[in-house]
């Protein structure tokens, strides 16, 4: 990889480590396990490893922003999370945070 | 499956205790949610190898397990800069003193008194090192830790800045240290002409009961250079006065400077190296009156290695001046080419080395027994006679004395050029100055 594509590379993950919180945070308006949001995320172009999303999934947990429950399904154990009061809350202000964000570098792109 | 079990096995061990089950399970739920699409997608079941390749991808047990710990550092980001810088002070401070008694140990080697002292404190040196930065390391720990709970570094006061500190022309000369230059070494110069009739502190000797003397080693020294080093130190004063009239460093001063460093560097080498044997003895005499003998004995042993080691560290210290000064003319405000001073800096350490190693082999250093002979002589006031230090067969110096009325030192050395690269070309070049 040349030095211009691993510069590209650091930046654009680095842009998509904040996004990744909206996007869990909007996709979990529904209830789902950990195994369908990833994919679910895939399927929408925000591609997601196993070993970034549990750990976010108990962050979140852990703010309050998401609730999970353990639960049979296809007699398998799985743990399924939704977003909670605050995080639909937080959902909504983040997401106009982001309006403003692309409102702002949109008028600085036109100069 | 047994392959997955030992995989979750693996991660469980790095996890933290209270949440292993329950990421646990999780983690398995996923993995096995994968496989099964996977299998469904193949229309069979996976194979060892697939499964295998599948938990590769996943990861190192051990990076996976950490993603579920809490970020910690020992020393986070905010102070991590300031650790380096007191680290890298820290390993200036050892590396210096390391470079110093490394040096000394290759021109002396290890048999040598001088090299004893210097090679216990080479291997102290290592401790001294690995103690420094343990506890570096654990002070900026605990600092982080006190930033991390109260967030001292919030506080501060821009009024408490440092005033904005002018461009400094590296190549300037402060006035104040040309002008010191030029006092202390008329002094020197004072004291190296008057020498014979002592030096200021030990006037107050003779109350203590305690006399002293110029051992022959300090005579031999002093009548061999005292030209020399009377040309070297006004020399040095005619740079201090360019100096002091037009404060910044020239090419030519630079040079001039570079060589009498390298001068000093040379003598010091040659006089600490060919009297070696009795250097910690013989550099001066104190004796005492009943029963002041013992002090004097203990000062006289403590004065000689002082002046003796002070002889050996000026050696190298000089020797370095000197390779830094050139370089310093060579690039001189960027002028130069650093790949040239690179390889001037090379090719002197290298001819120094080769001239070191080949004039002064560890073995078979030879002394003309009659050299001993003549310097007890010297102290007659009409002697005129030669006195020669053969160091090698190849390599000699000889040093001739005519002390009817007033000193005459005539040096000369005789090195092969071919033979001794450049100390021998150094050497021809002074016999020219002199």
């Amino acid at each position: 990889m040349t030095f211009d594509s691993n510069t590209f590379e650091n930046l654009r993950l680095e842009l998509r480590r904040g996004s990744l919180v909206l996007a869990v945070l909007a996709q979990l308006r529904t209830e789902q396990y950990g195994y369908t949001l990833r994919k679910a995320l895939a399927e929408h172009g925000m591609a997601i490893d196993e070993g970034t999303l549990y750990p976010l999934l108990r962050r979140l947990e852990a703010q309050g922003l998401l609730v999970s429950e353990w639960r049979e399904e296809e007699k398998r154990n799985k743990r399924f999370y939704k977003l909670s009061g605050d995080g639909k809350q937080i959902l909504k202000q983040l997401l106009s945070e982001w309006k403003s964000i692309d409102s702002s570098l949109n008028g600085i792109m036109k100069g | 499956m047994e392959l997955l079990e030992r995989y979750l096995q693996a991660v469980k061990f790095w996890l933290p205790k209270k949440q292993q089950d329950d990421i646990l399970a999780e983690l398995k739920e996923d993995i096995a949610s994968e496989i099964e699409e996977k299998e469904t997608g193949l229309g069979r079941k996976m194979t060892g190898a697939e499964i295998e390749a599948l938990l590769k991808k996943r990861g190192r047990p051990m990076m996976v397990a950490m993603r579920f710990r809490p970020k910690g550092y020992l020393i986070g980001p905010t102070l991590y800069p300031m650790y380096t810088l007191v680290l890298k002070i820290a390993i200036l401070c050892y590396v210096v003193p390391w470079a110093l008694a490394g040096l000394v140990l290759l021109f002396f080697g290890s048999s040598h008194p001088l090299g004893e002292v210097v090679g216990g404190l080479w291997g102290s040196l290592w401790g001294t090192l690995a103690f420094q930065f343990s506890i570096i390391t654990l002070v900026f720990a605990a600092l982080e830790q006190c930033n991390a709970k109260g967030g001292y570094l919030e506080n501060w006061n821009p009024g408490a800045l440092p005033k904005v500190r002018p461009a400094r022309d590296p190549y300037r000369v402060a006035r104040t240290g040309s002008l010191v230059e030029i006092v202390m070494s008329l002094i020197f110069l004072a004291w190296w002409i008057k020498m014979p009739q002592g030096f200021p502190f030990a006037w107050g000797l003779d109350k203590a009961g305690i006399h002293w003397a110029w051992g022959s080693v300090w005579q031999d020294f002093h009548h061999h250079f005292f030209y020399l080093v009377i040309v070297l130190t006004l020399i040095n004063v005619c740079v201090a006065v360019v100096n002091l009239i037009r404060p910044y460093w020239t090419r030519p001063t630079l040079v001039i400077r570079g060589t009498i460093n390298a001068s000093v560097a040379t003598m010091a080498y040659f006089v600490v190296r060919a009297h070696w044997p009795e250097m910690k003895s013989e550099w001066i005499l104190l004796t005492g009156t009943h029963p002041a003998v013992a002090q004097a004995e203990m000062l006289s042993r403590w004065t000689n290695l002082s002046i003796y080691s002070a002889l050996a560290i000026s050696t190298v210290v000089a020797g370095i001046q000197a390779l830094v000064e050139y370089v310093r003319a060579i690039l001189w405000r960027n002028s130069g080419s650093k790949l040239k001073a690179a390889a001037a800096l090379v090719l002197v350490a290298a001819s120094l080395g080769a001239s070191g190693t080949k004039a002064f082999p560890t073995e078979g250093t030879t002394r003309n027994t009659a050299y001993s002979a003549q310097l007890a002589k010297m102290s007659l006031p009409a002697f005129t006679g030669e006195a020669a230090l053969s160091v090698r067969k190849d390599f000699e110096i000889t040093f001739t004395f005519e002390t009817n009325e007033s000193w005459r030192v005539k040096l000369e050395f005789q090195p092969d050029c071919e033979a001794h690269g450049f100390l021998g070309r150094f050497l021809s070049g002074l016999n020219r100055v002199i």
